[in-house]
C-alpha cells in the first residue's frame, strides 16, 4: 500500500505472529492459560529515516486485545557520505498512533518518544490502526546527511477464550443473536395486518 | 386491532454460556465465575460483546437490567473494544452519575430496581459492554439486551413502519432467514 502527495511513501503492514518470548514471560507470571501474545511486525527488519520524515506502519485488531504496544529497538545513526553507524541515545524516535485513520503531528490518538519508553494503549479498539514514526533531534550532530535506523514492532495481549480484562482475571462472552417463537406467532396466527411492509 | 411484536427486533444472549434460555433475559450472576470474585468490589467486571451486522445500521441498542432490589451494577458501553472506567462511550452508574442524555443516549424510567436505555443508531461492528460489580448482589438481576427499530415502541405515538426495512431486506436475510420464510407465505395463508 502506497500513500502521500505522490503516492511514493509505502505503508509497512505488520502481520502478526505468536510471540516465543511471551511464553517465558507468561510462564514467570504464571498466567500461560490466560494469556496469549502476539508479536507483530513488517517483512523488513531496519527502517531508516531523515529527521522529521514519518515512516508509516498499519495494524489490523481483528479481535478484542487487552494491550497494543509499540516499540523500538537498535536505534543508530547512519550517516550515509560517511557510512558510519553510532549509537543514538540522545535521537528522539516520535510515535503517533490513530485507530482507522493516518495520524499527523497534531492529529492522533496515543503518542510517545519509542526511544525513551515503548508506546502502550490498553484496551485497543477493533480495526485497523496507523503508526507513524518520526525522527526528531538529529541535526545536533551537524549533518543533514544522517539518518534514524531503528527495528519496530508491536506486542499485543489477549486473552484466551472467555476471558478479558488487566491480567484476564474476569469472564467474557460473545454474544448470539437469537429469535424467539413469539416473534413469528402473530403470523401463524393469522394477523397478517400486523406486518407493515 | 392488536398489534404484535416488531419483527425487526432481535435479542442477543450469551448462548455459550451454558444456561438455555426461553425468554430474552438472562440471568447476570450465572455469568460470574469463581474466579473473578478475587477482584476488590468494584474492580469486579463482566463482558459481553454482541455484534451489529452490516445493514442492520440505523437500528437502537436496548438495555435493560432489572432486580427486585437495588441494582448492584453499573453498565459501561464503547463500540470497538471493551469499556473501562476511563473509556467509554456511554455509561450508567445511577440516576445521576451517567451519560448526558442526546439524540445518542435515551433513558427511561430507569429507578434503583432497573435500568433502562437505549443506544441509538447504533454504529455496525462490534460493541462492548462491561458490568461493573459494585458488591454482592442481595438478589438477583436479569439482563436483556435487544437491537430494535423504535426505542419504547415510538411511546405509543404512531406505529412504527417498516419501509426501510422492505427495501433493506437482503441485507437482513443472513439474521432473519427464519421470518423471510414466513414472510412468502404471507399472501397465501390458506396454502
Amino acid at each position: 500500500m502506497m500513500t502521500g502527495n505522490f503516492c511514493n511513501s509505502p505503508v509497512y503492514l505488520f502481520s502478526c505472529t505468536t510471540s516465543d518470548v511471551n511464553n517465558a514471560l507468561n510462564a514467570t507470571e504464571n498466567n500461560t492459560m490466560l494469556e496469549n501474545m502476539m508479536t507483530c511486525k513488517s517483512n523488513l527488519k531496519t527502517f531508516c529515516a531523515y529527521e522529521g520524515v514519518p515512516n508509516i506502519f498499519s495494524l489490523d485488531i481483528i479481535n478484542v486485545a487487552e494491550e497494543f504496544t509499540v516499540m523500538a529497538s537498535d536505534v543508530k545513526f547512519s550517516d550515509t557520505t560517511s557510512n558510519k553507524t553510532t549509537g543514538a541515545n540522545d535521537v528522539g524516535l516520535m510515535c503517533f498512533v490513530r485507530h482507522g485513520a493516518m495520524p499527523s503531528v497534531t492529529v492522533y490518538d496515543y503518542s510517545s518518544d519509542l526511544n525513551k519508553a515503548p508506546l502502550v494503549i490498553h484496551s485497543p479498539l477493533i480495526g485497523r490502526w496507523y503508526i507513524t514514526i518520526v525522527p526528531i533531534n538529529l541535526v545536533n550532530t551537524q549533518d543533514s546527511n544522517v539518518t534514524a535506523c531503528y527495528s519496530v514492532e508491536s506486542r499485543m495481549l489477549q486473552c484466551s477464550l472467555g476471558k478479558a480484562g488487566p491480567n484476564c482475571t474476569m469472564d467474557i462472552y460473545t454474544l448470539q443473536v437469537v429469535f424467539f417463537a413469539r416473534f413469528i406467532l402473530p403470523i401463524i396466527e393469522g394477523k397478517y395486518t400486523d406486518i407493515n411492509y | 386491532m392488536r398489534r404484535g411484536p416488531t419483527p425487526f427486533e432481535s435479542y442477543y444472549l450469551p448462548v455459550g454460556s451454558g444456561a438455555s434460555y426461553t425468554s430474552a433475559n438472562f440471568p447476570i450472576e450465572t455469568l460470574l465465575s469463581n474466579s473473578s470474585y478475587n477482584g476488590e468490589p468494584g474492580n469486579i467486571w463482566t463482558y459481553l460483546l454482541l455484534d451489529i451486522p452490516r445493514g442492520a445500521a440505523g437500528g437502537n441498542i436496548h438495555v435493560q437490567l432489572s432486580s427486585d432490589v437495588k441494582i448492584n451494577y453499573e453498565v459501561y458501553a464503547r463500540f470497538g473494544g471493551l469499556p473501562s472506567l476511563i473509556s467509554w462511550d456511554y455509561y450508567y452508574a445511577n440516576k445521576t452519575r451517567r451519560s448526558d442524555t442526546s439524540m445518542f443516549f435515551m433513558l427511561y424510567d430507569s429507578s434503583d430496581g432497573k435500568i433502562n436505555f437505549y443506544i441509538m443508531y447504533a454504529r455496525e461492528g462490534t460493541w462492548g459492554f462491561g458490568l461493573r460489580h459494585l458488591n454482592t448482589s442481595k438478589g438477583p438481576t436479569v439482563m436483556s439486551l435487544s437491537l430494535e427499530r423504535c426505542p419504547k415502541h415510538c411511546s405509543s405515538h404512531g406505529d412504527c413502519k417498516f419501509s426501510f426495512d422492505a427495501s433493506g431486506l437482503t441485507s437482513y436475510r443472513f439474521i432473519l432467514n427464519p421470518l423471510l420464510v414466513t414472510f412468502t407465505f404471507r399472501p397465501f395463508p390458506f396454502l
